[in-house]
């Protein structure tokens, strides 16, 4: 190989990784980026960094992302019409009643919120602590778990033992992380988002209001909570 | 004043390596990492250095000067120079302590038998 032709390659893998991170921050440190990355081997290590790096600057992006907001909302307002639906049966949930008017609500309910989840352990800031680690990875994968049972009971395959596991394991990890949050003192959050998972040990009569109503408290301070940080510009990125 | 730095999670080691770096005067990003490189004896990869660099900068600890072909400057604000200021000075009180314990064990006759 030339050195024309190396240096051409080294261009374009230094493009690669920058390509990899959002573009407001390549606007901002792009160019500098570009430069050190000019004069430094692009060895393994310092490659998997950058790819590090572009997920960070994914998951912090300079301007607060609308989309955990977004899906708390759709996660509160599809479980209200769920809970308005259970309570509007006139007979206990069970095959197939239940199925046909409750199941596409909660299960877009469900799906909603595995980005809210994601948004919330966001709001932990870089000291995240294991107890928030531990309750977004039982969160998701049980949100993930339970969405999939829901999908298997809306195409008749199954509905039961499973479906309430996942559900369970999704609620514990949802409680874990409010009690993370209560503790990162963001309290009112915490006390709502621990609320929403605790929800299924309620009586079966209270538990989905009060799974719907936790949840559209959540959705209402994250509002709150984007609209002072857009209010305020760019000047808190990594706070939470 | 409370540890700031507590807060950056993994970004804590770094983050003191880059304040440290600019204590005495601005640097480049390059630089910065030479520095730090110098400092600790470990590599400060680019994409940690940048992620770092990015959360001092969001809070207030460091400024960025204008860009210099395409290099951009970075120093210490008065803030970040105070918060180095105090973690320094803990880490010095820290192991003041440990010194003078490991002194004084080591004069002790259970040690020298």
């Amino acid at each position: 190989m030339t050195v024309q032709a190396a240096g051409t390659a080294r261009s374009r893998a230094i493009a690669r990784y920058l390509g990899l991170y959002p573009r407001s921050w390549r606007e901002r440190y792009g160019e500098e980026l570009a430069d050190l990355l000019d004069r430094e081997a692009l060895g393994l290590r310092t490659r998997l960094d950058l790819v590090r790096g572009a997920v960070d600057a994914h998951l912090h992006p300079a301007t607060p992302s609308p989309l955990p907001v977004l899906t708390a909302l759709t996660a509160s307002a599809l479980a209200t019409a769920h809970a308005l639906a259970i309570a509007s049966q006139p007979v206990a949930t069970e095959w197939p009643g239940y199925l046909d008017d409750a199941l596409p609500l909660i299960t877009g309910s469900v799906a909603a919120m595995i980005p809210a989840l994601i948004g919330l352990w966001l709001k932990l800031g870089d000291d995240d602590g294991p107890l928030g680690r531990v309750g977004v990875v039982l969160g998701v994968v049980g949100a993930t778990a339970w969405l999939l049972a829901l999908l298997a009971a809306a195409a008749r395959v199954a509905y039961g033992p499973a479906t309430a596991a996942a559900a369970t394991v999704a609620m514990a990890g949802t409680a874990v992380l409010g009690v993370a949050l209560f503790g990162r003192s963001r309290v009112a959050l915490g006390v709502l988002v621990a609320a929403a998972g605790s929800a299924g040990v309620a009586p079966p009569a209270l538990a989905w209001p009060a799974f719907a109503a936790a949840w559209t408290g959540v959705a209402v301070v994250l509002v709150l909570d984007y609209a002072r940080r857009t209010a305020v510009g760019s000047g808190i990125r990594h706070a939470g | 004043m409370p540890d700031e730095l507590a807060g950056f999670g993994r970004f804590a080691e770094p983050s003191l390596a880059i304040l440290i770096s600019l204590a005495d005067g601005p640097k480049h990003g390059y630089a910065i990492m030479a520095a730090a490189r110098e400092l600790t004896g470990e590599p400060l990869g680019p994409g940690t250095l940048y992620a770092t660099l990015s959360r001092l900068e969001h809070r207030g600890l460091i400024e960025a000067l204008p860009l210099e072909e395409r290099r951009r400057p970075y120093r210490l604000t008065a803030t970040g120079a105070g918060i180095l200021r105090a973690r320094l000075q803990g880490i010095e009180s820290i192991a003041s302590a440990g010194l003078a314990r490991l002194g004084r064990s080591e004069g002790s006759p259970s040690a020298t038998s």
